[in-house]
């Protein structure tokens, strides 16, 4: 998204070993870059497209659940789709944007010339191509794609064909991109800030990725192990989750959750650092209770770890097993509530202005409440029995999802954009982008709460008639919300071919060591570490 | 690691040595957990 | 950028004029038509405390958002740049952040304490007047009585709901995907416990008017209970992604009197008695066609389709397959012990000697597969535990 990178700064040119002249030509360019923006922009297009495809899917789902009986695809079809959906949105979609904030932002957060490990940041973005093609490819061999549900259960998985296989080894690479891009994170912050930029005074942004990547490394590792055991008993003749061969099918589940509760908030801390940066902006205030909230995170963080078989209320664990994670999920509420409170805060008695991040940043308080406090509802395990594995869960999760990581990523996009392209975006497409947005959002996945609470089951092609009416409704505000994400597809070809030019500083309420820099951000910052002073601290620390 | 210690110095050297060292560091860890994890399961009777 | 502040509530206007139109006409809607709301009407003690369980949350979560978004709400609108309001900068104030954390946590103990006593509740099986056992297939149900008079009664329940009408090309029935060939049948006011294991992968027995919800896990048996207190027929679906037919195989249970309980039973056990084969029958090719073909709609057409054609490469075609086509010991063995890793069951704990035989003879006789073989049950027999 960055639409010139023939401003070189050559204030900085006194380190004669490292290029100063940008990207190579061409596509070649692309490939080899090691350019911390150049990488950043590619993860967010890649992001995009895959959120595209994984929409496409929905819509396939959201069609076909347009009326009772089987319209347009066979069950066997739906099931791939719902499963591809699943895994494209949360691997390809959502976890690759915010790696594509994280590249583009944390150096010039925290005052670094680059990511601390260029080359290997390469090959974090250019393993993603490849997985991509995995699982989409995966539709088209013989017996088609995984339709499990992104979950990938035995022994349902151990009856698909190839396409598991390469669900399986796109995992992998996924996992591996996903490592490596946390290590690299990891060393950033530790080792490159500016000094005086002491961790105590770093934006909320790097502080809610350093608590992400440690959970990646910890997490992906773990998932990769079950789908590695997946995989042999599959093709090896081990049986780790088989009955048969003196294994045990839920053990895949727990393994499979001890990676997965981590998961969601690895997608959504980042969106909270987001939005950390955004509401004081407009605000223009201070983040009320900076260490409370860098407290909140790595609480949330580490109770992430210990709550993982909330989601198997209902496979048969014992009783005393369902009492402790009906306590310890209550229990990460409070963190939760803590940081919802804060951003509130900070909006009190500040001096708001709606442009079209905080409408997105606000769109996500109030979407990201919503799932939580039906997240709430779910883990009481008596209410939770009647209500797994129906409608309802998929209402909440996709207010979490959608809130927490879609709506916090397009709150950051909109407010960054003039810095990577120097150009503002056309103000009244955005607002026209959010209101779609929100108000289809609301329309497509309120109603399905009453679809579960009734009783309709999740991961179904087909319904009784009695939920037809909702499901209606819901495929309509589906279609208009996958539509109006276009908009934003336009917004941002708009901003790159032209547009007014931004000020170093577009946002007046705008605070921290990137908005010192001009407007687009030359190709190369900081390669001098610059010295951190009060004024470049931003209001989200 | 204290808040200060290793903060940009722009001795190019040094700094890619405690970078390399951070980064291994974390490998090692990724590797160790994903090890545990089969490991785990094979001792606990599956396989 | 501030220059679109002056008309920042118009996009705003817009849609809430929207909104409130389209909530009326939902409104409008739900007096004619089933815009169901809430939970199914509780059948039982248990399922009526996890009712009110959750009318409780979910007044208190509401509750929760109207406080915290009025908050923000009034901020939204009073303490705009629009309205001139000037920012207060403060931040931090240990004794707000100490209140925030320590209030949520003491609601949530509150909550947790009936939350705790409805689950104890719901996960004490002991005492129970009977045991039904639950084997989940793909894709159907298996009821096995354990206890009680109707002890040893067993069969297999399959959707009854017309292909024809699933596919559009009839008018959809009452209670379209929701009924079954075979009711579980149980006696009103009897705590039933209920076993679920499955065969294959993992299944979810779950009626909600009974507040139910159990996986069916292959290799494992778990339990739950009910007891119903008004007679009625409930239905439930499975409730764990089982594969291609999983949105197709439901779960209906009839609650019925005592006297009606102990007739359906005598009933079931004269039945059984007249279907009990004989063992040394001797059928003919014509006769075991005949039932073959019954046999092989309700338990193989799912997966391998009426014309034999399967779905490949996961549901093979048995049309001109060399399988059914070759030697018809290997034909039986499969059928019998199913294909470990494959949707392809054991067939052999499920039908009897006489169902087997005929459904193999009958694949072996059907489409362009003339082999004219002849199956006795007695081969069957045979082969089982080989
Ligand atoms: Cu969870
Ligand atoms: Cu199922």
């Amino acid at each position: 998204m960055q639409a010139s990178h023939d401003t070189h700064d050559h204030a900085h040119g006194d380190h004669g070993d490292h290029a100063h002249h940008g990207r190579a030509p061409g596509l070649m360019g692309w490939f080899t870059t090691t350019n911390h923006k150049d990488i950043g922009t590619m993860y967010l297009w890649f992001s995009f497209v895959m959120f595209l495809v994984g929409g496409a899917m929905s819509l396939v789902i959201r069609g076909e659940l347009f009326a009772p009986g089987l319209q347009y695809v066979s069950p066997e079809f739906y099931n791939q789709m719902l499963t591809l959906h699943a895994l494209i949105m949360v691997f390809g979609a959502i976890m690759p944007a915010f790696v594509g904030f994280a590249n583009w932002m944390i150096p010039m957060m925290v005052g670094a010339p680059d990511m601390a490990f260029a080359r290997m940041n390469n090959w974090s973005f250019w393993l993603l191509p490849p997985a991509a093609i995995l699982l989409t490819g995966s539709l088209f061999v013989p017996g088609g794609a995984a339709g499990t549900g992104w979950t990938l259960y035995p022994p349902l998985s151990v009856q698909m064909g190839l396409g598991m296989d390469m669900a399986i080894f796109a995992v992998h690479i996924l996992g591996m991109s996903s490592i490596m891009g946390s290590i690299n994170i990891i060393t950033t912050i530790l080792n490159m800030r500016a000094p005086g930029m002491t961790l105590m005074r770093m934006p909320m942004f790097c502080w809610t990725w350093l608590v992400t990547a440690f959970l990646l490394i910890a997490s992906m590792p773990i998932l990769a192990g079950a789908v590695t055991m997946l995989l042999t008993d599959r093709h090896f003749g081990t049986s780790f989750f088989n009955a048969a061969g003196g294994g045990d099918p839920v053990l895949f589940q727990h393994i499979f959750w001890f990676f997965g509760h981590p998961e969601v908030y690895i997608i959504a801390l980042p969106a909270f650092g987001v939005v950390s940066h955004v509401i004081p902006a407009f605000s223009r205030k201070h983040l009320f209770g900076y260490t409370s909230m860098v407290y909140a995170i790595a609480a949330i963080g580490l109770i992430s770890f210990f709550v993982w078989a909330h989601h198997m209320y209902v496979t048969g664990i014992p009783l005393t097993g369902q009492l402790y994670f009906m306590y310890a999920t209550l229990l990460i509420a409070v963190p939760t509530g803590v940081k919802v409170f804060n951003w509130i805060t900070t909006m009190w008695r500040g001096e708001l202005t709606f442009e079209t991040p905080m409408l997105f940043a606000l769109g996500f308080l109030f979407l990201f409440t919503v799932g939580g406090l039906t997240g709430l509802v779910l883990a009481i395990t008596a209410v939770d029995i009647q209500l797994q594995d129906t409608y309802y869960v998929v209402a909440h999760f996709h207010y979490v999802m959608v809130a927490g990581a879609l709506f916090s990523a397009y709150a950051g996009a909109y407010f960054w954009l003039p810095k990577w392209t120097g150009r503002m975006y056309d103000e009244a497409l955005g607002k026209v982008h959010f209101w779609t947005s929100i108000v289809f959002f609301n329309v497509a996945f309120f109603p399905q709460h009453f679809l579960g609470l009734a009783g309709m089951p999740r991961r179904i092609p087909d319904y009784a008639t009695q939920f037809t009416d909702f499901n209606a409704v819901s495929s309509i505000g589906a279609f208009g919300f996958g539509f109006s994400q276009l908009i934003f597809l336009w917004v941002v070809l708009k901003n790159i071919k032209g547009g007014e030019a931004a000020p170093v500083k577009p946002w007046d309420g705008a605070t921290g060591l990137e908005w010192t820099l001009p407007s687009p951000v030359p190709y190369h910052t900081f390669e001098d570490p610059p010295v951190i002073t009060e004024e470049h601290l931003a209001a989200a620390h | 690691m204290s808040a200060n210690a290793v903060e940009n110095t722009n001795d190019l050297d040094t700094q890619r040595r405690n970078n390399r060292r951070v980064g291994i560091l974390l490998a090692l860890f990724a590797s160790a957990v994903f090890v545990t994890v089969i490991i785990r399961q094979w001792v606990s009777g599956g396989a | 950028m501030t220059k679109d502040t002056s008309n920042q509530f118009a996009g705003l206007k817009t849609v809430l004029t929207v909104l409130l139109a389209g909530s009326l006409a939902i409104f409008a809607g739900v007096a004619q038509a089933e815009w169901k709301l809430n939970l199914q009407e509780p059948v039982t003690d248990l399922a009526r405390r996890i009712y009110d369980l959750h009318t409780f949350l979910t007044i208190f979560v509401t509750i929760i958002f109207v406080g915290v978004f009025g908050v923000l709400g009034y901020s939204l609108v009073m303490h705009t740049r629009k309205r001139g309001h000037k920012a207060a900068d403060f931040h931090d104030n240990l004794t707000v952040e100490i209140l925030w954390t320590l209030i949520p946590a003491v609601i949530l103990v509150a909550i947790a304490v009936p939350a705790t006593i409805a689950l104890v509740n719901q996960r004490d099986t002991s005492k129970a007047d009977m045991t039904i056992k639950v084997t989940g297939y793909q894709w159907k149900w298996g009821y096995e009585y354990m206890s009680g008079d109707a002890t040893g009664i067993k069969f297999i329940s399959v959707l009854s709901t017309p292909r024809a009408q699933i596919e559009n090309k009839e008018a959809k029935g009452e209670n379209y995907l929701l009924e079954v060939d075979r009711h579980l049948v149980v006696p009103v006011n009897k705590k039933v416990r209920i076993l679920t294991t499955a065969t294959d992968v993992i299944h979810n027995w779950s009626v909600p008017a009974f507040a139910v919800k159990t996986d069916a896990v292959p290799g494992f048996v778990r339990d739950a209970w009910f007891k119903a207190d008004k007679e009625g027929t409930y239905r439930g679906q499975c409730s764990e992604l089982c594969g291609k037919d999983h949105g197709f195989m439901p779960i209906v249970v009839d609650v019925v009197s005592e006297a009606k309980y102990a007739e359906w039973v005598a009933a079931q056990q004269k039945e059984m008695a007249a279907a009990a084969d004989d063992p040394n029958k001797v059928f003919t090719l014509d006769e075991l066609v005949k039932r073959g073909e019954k046999v092989y709609t309700t338990n193989c057409a799912g997966c391998h389709q009426p014309t034999g054609k399967g779905v490949p490469p996961a549901f093979p075609a048995l049309d001109g397959s060399a399988i059914v086509k070759g030697p018809k010991e290997r034909h039986l063995a499969i059928v019998i012990n199913g294909k470990p890793g494959t949707a392809m069951a054991a067939f052999g704990a499920q039908l009897n000697d006489a169902d087997i035989a005929s459904v193999v003879a009958y694949e072996r006789n059907a489409w362009s597969n003339k082999l004219n073989d002849v199956i006795q049950p007695a081969e069957v027999k045979a082969l089982r535990g080989k």
